[in-house]
């Protein structure tokens, strides 16, 4: 039951979450590009193709982690991306280059701080995947 | 006192001192009066002089839309790539279409020995009138001269005899140390602490952006701007 009841504020306070970051960042992928670039990871032509699409998806998750379609699959996405996204800025940040998060558009630089953000998003979000793998499937009536 | 009459039907009281509308001095020797005159008319003169030569190294119209600063360091690797492959783009596209108006700041990072006399150097060619070319070759030659220190050898290709023999003259005169230690305080009150980083102000906004940026994804963060 508290686990139940756990799993459901995660899931929403993570919907909060991606639904600002990706309208942030929707709002001016030229500056999102930005700050992909100071990862020094990508060409231009995939930073940009990037700061028009990773939104867009933030959004659709957010929306589908509020709404709870396919629970499974989607904390199984935002777990990924989440973990993606803080590995990707130790790394940088362990590489001493300072780069900006870009977790919520522009102006904030990889820090600790940012890093003990997101991992404890990330933690929130392993714990919605774990706790909906665990649920038995609502079996659909026929 | 005197009473003086100052205009047809007006009479006024004026003290004996004030008599004499020219006389706006107090009596002395009128060559100690000239001597101090000429040292105030001098020492006016070499204030707005070193004013003048304390200009920031600049490109572009300073009424365009956009300021950006460019903090860097003559000895930093990843400077050297944002100047060629990004830079000289940006000024080709954006500073001479008058749309960009380009600051470059020092900020010599005390890990890099000769960064320092590199940015003496590119202050006094912009005295000279060679700023790009000696920034050019700067950067150009830049691992030659970092490992030796023999930054003088590399401008020679660049420079004149004459031009390079100034140059070093220019490159001692302590208004050149005095404006890069503005540029690093300039540095820290922005909170800039790599190179290199650029400072883009527009639209009563700043942003700070640090490390090597690719032209095509800052192209479009100035057109955005631009809007």
């Amino acid at each position: 039951m508290i686990a139940r009841s756990l799993s459901l504020l995660f899931r929403l306070a993570l919907a909060v979450v991606f639904l600002y970051a990706g309208i942030t960042k929707a709002k001016s992928p030229a500056l999102f590009a930005l700050a992909i670039d100071g990862y020094q990871l990508l060409p231009a032509w995939a930073v940009i193709a990037l700061a028009h699409v990773l939104p867009w998806m933030e959004i659709l998750l957010g929306l589908l982690l509020a709404v709870g379609w396919w629970p499974r699959w989607v904390s199984l996405g935002t777990s990924g991306l989440l973990g993606f996204f803080f590995t990707v800025m130790a790394i940088t940040y362990l590489r001493g280059i300072q780069a900006d998060c870009g977790c919520f558009g522009f102006g904030e630089a990889i820090s600790p701080r940012t890093l003990a953000r997101d991992g404890g998003l990330l933690l929130m979000a392993f714990f919605v995947l774990f706790t909906s793998w665990r649920q038995p499937r609502t079996p659909t009536t026929s | 006192m005197e009473r003086i009459r100052m205009d047809e039907g007006v009479t006024g009281n004026l003290p004996t001192l004030h008599r004499h509308s020219s006389r706006w001095l107090p009596a002395g020797p009128p060559s100690l009066w000239r001597v101090a005159a000429a040292i105030l008319v001098l020492s006016t003169a070499a204030v707005l002089a070193a004013a003048d030569n304390a200009a920031p190294k600049a490109t572009g119209s300073a009424s365009a839309h956009i300021t950006m600063e460019i903090f860097s360091d003559y000895q930093c690797p990843g400077c050297k790539v944002l100047h060629f492959a990004t830079l000289r783009r940006v000024v080709d596209e954006y500073v001479s279409t008058g749309k960009v108006y380009l600051i470059y700041r020092d900020l010599p990072l005390p890990q890099h020995t000769h960064a320092r006399q590199a940015a003496r150097y590119a202050n006094a060619a912009q005295r000279l009138g060679k700023f790009e070319a000696v920034d050019d070759a700067l950067y150009g030659t830049q691992e030659t001269w970092s490992k030796n220190g023999q930054i003088e050898a590399q401008l020679a290709s660049v420079l004149t005899k004459t031009e390079l023999k100034k140059l070093q003259e220019l490159a001692r005169d302590p208004s050149v140390d005095a404006g890069i230690a503005r540029d690093i305080q300039l540095a820290r009150q922005q909170q800039v602490n790599q190179t290199p980083t650029l400072v883009i102000t527009a639209n009563g906004k700043v942003f700070r952006v640090a490390g090597v940026v690719q032209y095509e994804v800052l192209r479009r963060f100035l057109d955005s701007l631009l809007e």
